[in-house]
C-alpha cells in the first residue's frame, strides 16, 4: 500500500529534527521529504533540478511550510504553488515559530489551508504534531487528481 | 353760664338761623304727644270692640250647639242604652259633619260615657265635671271651659239631659267644642291688627285657648299675673299692662256668660308698639324734615355771608392795609351804593385819592435820580465777572455779587479793607506800584497786565488765575480804579487737559511710529504730523505735497500708492496698503498707509489718513514665515526618521518572534529527547535538571512573547471610535469565568460606561486590569471586583477595584514598568507586562495610569482616557 508523503521545508535543522521525531513518536510512517530552503521546496515540486524527472503522481498530501527559509521564503513559495494549474490545490499548513500579524494575514491570503505556530513546549509539540496527521492524513479529504492512496497511521 | 358765641361773622350768622327752627322742633314734639294720647284712647275702644265680638260669636256658637244638643237627645238610639254601638257610628257622622266639634258623646246617670264619636279604649267617666253635674241637677244645658278627658285638647264643652218619659233623667249628651278651631274661624272672619294676642282663661287663670301659640300657652295656670289678677277683680273692663307674654299691650276683658253662671274670661291684648307705631314714624319724618331745612338754611347763612358780608368787609380790610403799608395808590374797588357798607368804602377812596395826590409830587423829583442809580446797581449785580472797585487809597468800595462768589467774601467783610485782601502776598507790592502807576497814566480803561495772567487769592487762601480789565473814573476830585475780573481756572484747566492729550498723542504716535496727514484735493498741498515726517527722514516744518509725497516710492509700490490716491481723488474711495519705501536718507521701510477721502457734496476735497512705520512688524513676519518652513521641513524630516525606526522596530519585531524562539525549542526539544532516551542513565536528579531546563526556555518564550505584545501595542496604529467599556467588561468576566468555573467573584460593572478610542487596545487595557484583578483575589475567600468612573476636574477617571493581594505604595511608582513584579511567580504567576501594556494603552489615548493599594487589602487602578486640564493626581 502506496502511503502519501509529506513534504517538510524547514531549514532549522534541530526543528526538523525535532518534527521528524514528533512524527515519529505519534507513528505516522509516511514518507516525509525534507527541503532546507524555498529553491529545494519548489524544484521538488515542480520537479526540477535534483528532482527533475520525479513520479507526477507521486505529490505529498500534506505541506509543512515554514515561513522564514533561505533564498527564497515561504510565503513566496505559497504564492508560486498557488499560481500553478496543478498545485495549486495541494494543502499547506504553515507550521512556523512566529504569529505576527502579518505572517497569519499573508499567508492565509496566499492561499494556505492552516496556520500552526510551533510550541516552545516540546510535549504541546508533539501532541500538535498528532493532531496535524489525524487530520490531514486521515481524516482529510485531498483533492482530487494528486494520487490515488489514503495515508495511514500505525505500524 | 354764658353763651358762647362764634367770633366770625359768618358763625354768627349762622347761628342765628339754627336758633329759628328751635319752635318748630317744640311744635312736631307736641304734635306727637298729642296724636298719642287719641290713640291710646282709641285702642282701649278698640280692644274693647274686639273683646265684644269675640264673646258674641262664642255666644253665638253655643247657641247652634244647644240647638244640635236638643235634637240629638231626641234620637232613639242616643237614649237606648243597648243601642250604643250605633250610637257610637251616629256621633262620628254628626262629628265628622262639624269642624268645631271635638267630640260628641252621651253618658249613664252614673256619669259613664255610654257612646262617643271619639272612642276611647277605657271606660271613662264625666261625673266629676261641673257642667254634667249642673246639667243632671238643673235638666238643663250646662257648659264649661275644661281640658278634654277623651281628647286631652281645650274645649268648651256642653252638656244637655236626656229626660224620659216619665221625667226622669236617664242621661245626658255633651258636645265638646275645639276651641283653637273656634278661635282659627274667629280670626279668618275678624281682622286683627298684628301682634293681638286672644287669651280665654277661666277665674283660676288657667289657661284655656290662647291665639297665637296655643300649643305653647294651653293648660297653663298663671293666677299670681297682673293680667289675671285684674280681669278676676274688674270681670270688665280695660288695662294697659304687661301681658302673660311680658309684652306691653292694651288689654280688653269681659266674661264670658255661657250657662248662668260665669267660668270664663276672654281677654284681647294688642301691643302699644303696634298701636303707637303710625305715631312715631309721622314723629320721626317731621324731625328729618325739620334736620334737612336746619342744614340747608345754616348752609346758605355760610355761603351768602361770603357774598354779601365777607367779601366787601375783606376789601375794606385791604385796602386799609395797603395803605397802612404806604401805599397810596390802594382803594377799595367795591360800589359806592347806599348801604352802610357802600358808605364806608366811598369815605375810604375818598380820603386814599387826597393822600396820593399830595403824595405824587414829591415821588416825582427822586424817580430820576432813583432810576440812574438802580440801572448801575443792577448792572453790578448782573454782572457775571467779578466787579471791584478802589478808592485812590487802594481800598475796596464796591464789592459785587460775581465777586463775592469768586472771591469767597462776603462784601462787607472787604469793603474798606486794602485790596491786599484779595490778592496773594508775594504779588501785593508789585500791584500797588502797578496801580499807582495806572493812576498817573492818561488812559482811562486798558487790560490790566496785558494779557499776563493776573492771580487772585480767595478767603481760603486759594489763588486762582485772572483776567483783568481795569478802569479809572475821577469823581469829587478822587481817582476811583474798578477792575473788572474773571475767574479763568475752568479755561486754564480746559487748556492743560488739551496740552496734556496732544502730548499723549505725540508720544504714544512716537510709540507706535504712527502719524497722520491730510492733503488738499485741489491744491494738492498737505500737512503732517511730527511722526509722519520722522518716518520719511524729513524735517517736520518741511512743507509737503502730493508729489513730494510720492518720490519716497518707487517700483510696484509707486504704481500701488498712486493708483489708490487716483481712485480716491476721482472715487471717493477709501484705500489701506502696505507698501515698501525708501526715506529721504536713503533708509528702506515698509509702511502701512490709510487714505479716506472727505467729500463736500460731490468733490472730494481732501484725502486724509494714517501712516504707520511697520518695517519691524514685517521684519518678524518674514522671520516667522521662515521659521514655520523651517519647522515644516523639520517635521518632514522626522517623520521621515520616525518611519525608518518603526520600520527598524518591526522587522526587529519580526525578526525576533522567528529566530528567538526557534532555539529555545531546540532546548527544550532535546531536553525532552535526553529525559525520553537516556533516561536510564541521567537518573533522577538530571531528569530534574533537564526539567529545569525545559521550564527556563518555556518561560523565556513567554517572555519574548509578551516582548512583542508591548511592542506591538505600541506600534499599531491607532483609531478613534465609540467604545462600550461595560459590555467590554462584561464579556472579558464571562470568559474568565468560562476559563476558570471553580472560581467565583463578586463582580461590579457600572453600565453605560463608554469611551472614545481604539477598540482593541482599550480591549487589552481592560482584559489587562480585570485579569490582575481575578488573578490577585484567587486567594480571598470573597473576592470582590468593581469597574465603573467618577468625575474629576471634568475628567472621567476609570478605575477596576479589587480587594485582593493589594500592594505596598512603596513600590506604587515600579507598578506599571515592564517586567516589573511584586509577587513571585510561585504566588501569582505572570511576566509583569500586564501593567505595562495598561500604561502604553492608556498613554497612546492621552490619558494617564496611577494606583492605589494596601499590601493584603486590595488595589485600585485608576486611568483616564483623554488628556486632564489640570494635572492633579488624586
Amino acid at each position: 500500500m502506496h502511503r502519501r508523503s509529506i513534504l517538510l521545508v524547514e531549514d532549522n535543522p534541530d526543528d526538523e529534527a525535532l518534527a521528524l521525531r514528533a512524527l515519529k513518536q505519534n507513528n505516522i510512517i509516511n514518507e516525509v521529504i525534507v527541503a532546507h530552503d524555498g529553491v529545494e521546496a519548489l524544484d521538488y515540486l515542480f520537479r526540477r533540478g535534483a528532482h527533475a524527472g520525479r513520479d507526477a503522481s507521486k505529490q505529498p498530501a500534506v505541506i509543512l511550510l515554514d515561513l522564514k527559509l533561505p533564498k527564497i521564503d515561504g510565503l513566496e513559495v505559497l504564492k508560486l504553488l498557488r499560481a500553478d494549474e496543478h498545485l495549486k490545490l495541494l494543502p499547506v499548513v504553515i507550521l512556523t515559530s512566529s504569529k505576527e500579524e502579518q505572517d497569519l494575514i499573508n499567508g492565509y491570503r496566499l492561499g494556505a489551508n492552516s496556520y500552526i505556530r510551533k510550541p516552545v513546549d516540546f510535549t504541546k509539540f508533539v501532541e500538535a504534531v498528532r493532531q496535524l496527521g489525524v487530520y490531514w492524513l486521515v481524516l482529510n479529504e485531498p483533492p482530487p487528481g494528486n494520487g490515488t492512496q489514503q495515508g495511514k497511521i500505525g505500524n | 353760664m354764658a353763651i358762647v358765641l362764634p367770633a366770625g361773622l359768618r358763625g354768627r350768622l349762622v347761628a342765628l338761623v339754627l336758633l329759628a327752627v328751635v319752635p318748630a322742633f317744640g311744635l312736631i314734639v307736641y304734635n306727637a304727644v298729642e296724636q298719642r294720647t287719641a290713640v291710646a284712647l282709641n285702642a282701649r275702644n278698640d280692644t274693647l270692640a274686639l273683646a265684644q265680638l269675640v264673646a258674641a260669636e262664642q255666644g253665638r256658637i253655643i247657641a247652634s250647639t244647644h240647638q244640635q244638643l236638643r235634637s240629638l237627645t231626641q234620637l232613639p238610639i242616643v237614649r237606648r242604652p243597648a243601642w250604643h254601638e250605633l250610637c257610637a257610628q251616629t256621633l262620628a257622622q254628626v262629628l265628622k259633619q262639624h269642624a268645631q266639634y271635638i267630640n260628641v258623646g252621651v253618658i249613664d246617670p252614673s256619669g259613664d260615657v255610654r257612646c262617643s264619636a271619639v272612642p276611647s279604649n277605657q271606660r271613662v267617666n264625666l261625673g266629676d265635671r261641673p257642667y254634667i253635674r249642673r246639667t243632671f241637677e238643673t235638666r238643663d244645658f250646662a257648659s264649661s271651659y275644661q281640658i278634654g278627658r277623651i281628647t286631652g285638647k281645650p274645649t268648651l264643652s256642653i252638656a244637655y239631659p236626656i229626660i224620659d218619659d216619665t221625667g226622669q233623667v236617664e242621661g245626658a249628651v255633651f258636645i265638646a267644642l275645639n276651641l283653637v278651631v273656634l278661635f282659627d274661624d274667629l280670626i279668618r272672619t275678624v281682622s286683627l291688627p298684628e301682634g293681638t294676642t286672644l287669651t280665654i282663661l277661666n277665674s283660676e287663670g288657667a289657661i284655656l285657648a290662647r291665639h297665637p301659640d296655643a300649643p305653647a300657652w294651653v293648660g297653663k295656670s298663671l293666677p299670681e299675673t297682673e293680667l289675671v289678677r285684674t280681669i278676676v277683680a274688674q270681670r270688665e273692663g280695660t288695662a294697659e299692662l304687661a301681658g302673660l307674654d311680658g309684652v306691653e299691650k292694651f288689654y280688653a276683658f269681659l266674661p264670658l256668660r255661657v250657662v248662668p253662671d260665669i267660668n270664663a274670661y276672654i281677654s284681647v291684648g294688642i301691643p302699644r308698639e303696634i298701636m303707637f307705631a303710625p305715631v312715631n314714624s309721622a314723629l320721626a319724618r317731621s324731625l328729618a324734615w325739620l334736620a334737612v331745612i336746619a342744614t340747608l338754611a345754616g348752609a346758605a347763612a355760610w355761603f351768602g355771608a361770603r357774598t354779601l358780608v365777607l367779601r366787601p368787609v375783606s376789601a375794606l380790610m385791604t385796602a386799609v392795609t395797603r395803605l397802612g403799608r404806604g401805599d397810596l395808590s390802594a382803594r377799595t374797588g367795591l360800589a359806592h351804593d347806599s348801604g352802610e357798607l357802600g358808605q364806608l368804602a366811598y369815605r375810604f377812596d375818598e380820603m386814599a385819592d387826597a393822600l396820593e395826590g399830595s403824595q405824587t409830587l414829591l415821588y416825582l423829583t427822586e424817580a430820576e435820580r432813583r432810576i440812574g442809580a438802580a440801572r448801575f446797581e443792577n448792572i453790578v449785580n448782573a454782572a457775571a465777572d467779578a466787579i471791584i472797585s478802589i478808592d485812590a487809597g487802594q481800598r475796596v468800595v464796591l464789592f459785587n455779587p460775581s465777586a463775592e462768589q469768586i472771591f469767597g467774601y462776603r462784601a462787607n467783610e472787604v469793603l474798606g479793607q486794602p485790596l491786599d485782601l484779595l490778592l496773594p502776598v508775594r504779588f501785593c507790592e508789585a500791584h500797588r506800584r502797578h496801580v499807582q502807576g495806572f493812576g498817573h497814566a492818561p488812559e482811562t480803561g486798558r487790560h490790566m497786565g496785558e494779557r499776563e495772567e493776573l492771580t487772585g487769592r480767595r478767603k481760603d487762601g486759594a489763588e486762582f488765575p485772572v483776567e483783568a480789565t481795569i478802569s479809572k473814573v475821577a469823581a469829587d476830585g478822587q481817582s476811583v480804579y474798578t477792575a473788572i475780573l474773571r475767574d479763568i481756572t475752568a479755561r486754564k484747566r480746559a487748556e492743560q487737559a488739551i496740552r496734556e492729550k496732544d502730548r499723549l498723542l505725540t508720544t504714544v504716535g512716537t510709540m507706535a511710529k504712527v502719524g497722520g496727514w491730510e492733503f488738499d484735493a485741489r491744491t494738492r498741498k498737505g500737512i503732517w504730523t511730527e511722526e509722519v515726517a520722522r518716518i520719511h527722514d524729513m524735517d517736520p516744518k518741511d512743507e509737503t505735497t502730493v508729489e513730494i509725497g510720492l518720490r519716497f516710492f518707487q517700483g510696484e509700490s509707486r504704481k500701488k500708492i498712486e493708483a489708490a490716491i487716483k481712485g480716491a481723488m476721482e472715487n471717493a474711495r477709501p484705500y489701506d496698503l502696505e507698501l515698501e519705501m525708501t526715506t529721504a536718507k536713503g533708509n528702506h521701510k515698509w509702511v502701512r498707509t490709510i487714505g479716506q477721502p472727505v467729500k463736500e457734496g460731490d468733490a472730494v476735497v481732501k484725502i486724509w489718513g494714517s501712516f504707520q512705520d511697520i518695517t519691524e512688524r514685517k521684519h518678524a513676519e518674514n522671520q516667522i514665515r521662515q521659521l514655520n518652513m523651517d519647522l515644516e521641513e523639520r517635521v518632514r524630516q522626522r517623520t521621515a526618521e520616525l518611519e525608518v525606526a518603526n520600520k527598524e522596530l518591526e522587522s526587529f519585531s519580526y525578526s525576533v518572534s522567528h529566530d528567538l524562539r526557534a532555539p529555545l525549542r531546540g532546548i527544550d526539544g532535546f531536553s525532552q529527547a535526553l529525559m525520553e532516551d537516556y533516561a536510564d542513565k541521567l537518573g533522577d536528579q538530571g531528569k530534574g535538571y533537564l526539567q529545569r531546563v525545559r521550564a527556563a526556555s518555556q518561560r523565556m518564550a513567554e517572555l519574548i512573547d509578551d516582548m512583542l505584545k508591548l511592542a506591538r501595542v505600541t506600534r499599531a496604529p491607532m483609531q478613534h471610535e465609540p467604545v462600550d467599556l461595560s459590555t467590554l467588561a462584561h464579556s472579558i468576566v464571562a470568559e474568565l469565568q468560562r476559563t476558570q468555573p471553580h472560581r467565583s467573584a463578586d463582580v461590579a460593572i457600572e453600565p453605560g460606561l463608554n469611551a472614545s478610542g481604539d477598540p482593541r487596545l482599550l480591549r487589552v487595557l481592560l482584559d489587562n486590569l480585570l485579569v490582575n484583578a481575578w488573578k490577585f483575589t484567587g486567594k480571598q475567600l470573597h473576592p470582590k471586583i468593581e469597574f465603573g468612573a467618577h468625575h474629576n476636574n471634568g475628567t472621567l477617571v476609570y478605575f477596576v477595584r479589587d480587594n485582593g493581594a493589594g500592594f505596598d505604595m512603596k513600590y506604587a511608582h515600579k507598578l506599571f514598568g515592564a517586567f516589573q513584579r511584586l509577587h513571585t511567580i510561585a504566588e501569582f504567576p505572570g511576566t509583569g507586562i500586564g501593567l505595562a501594556t495598561v500604561q502604553r494603552i492608556v498613554h497612546r489615548h492621552g490619558g494617564r495610569a496611577w494606583a492605589e493599594g494596601t499590601e493584603g487589602h486590595g488595589a485600585t487602578f485608576f486611568f483616564t482616557l483623554s488628556p486632564e486640564p489640570a494635572q492633579t493626581p488624586a
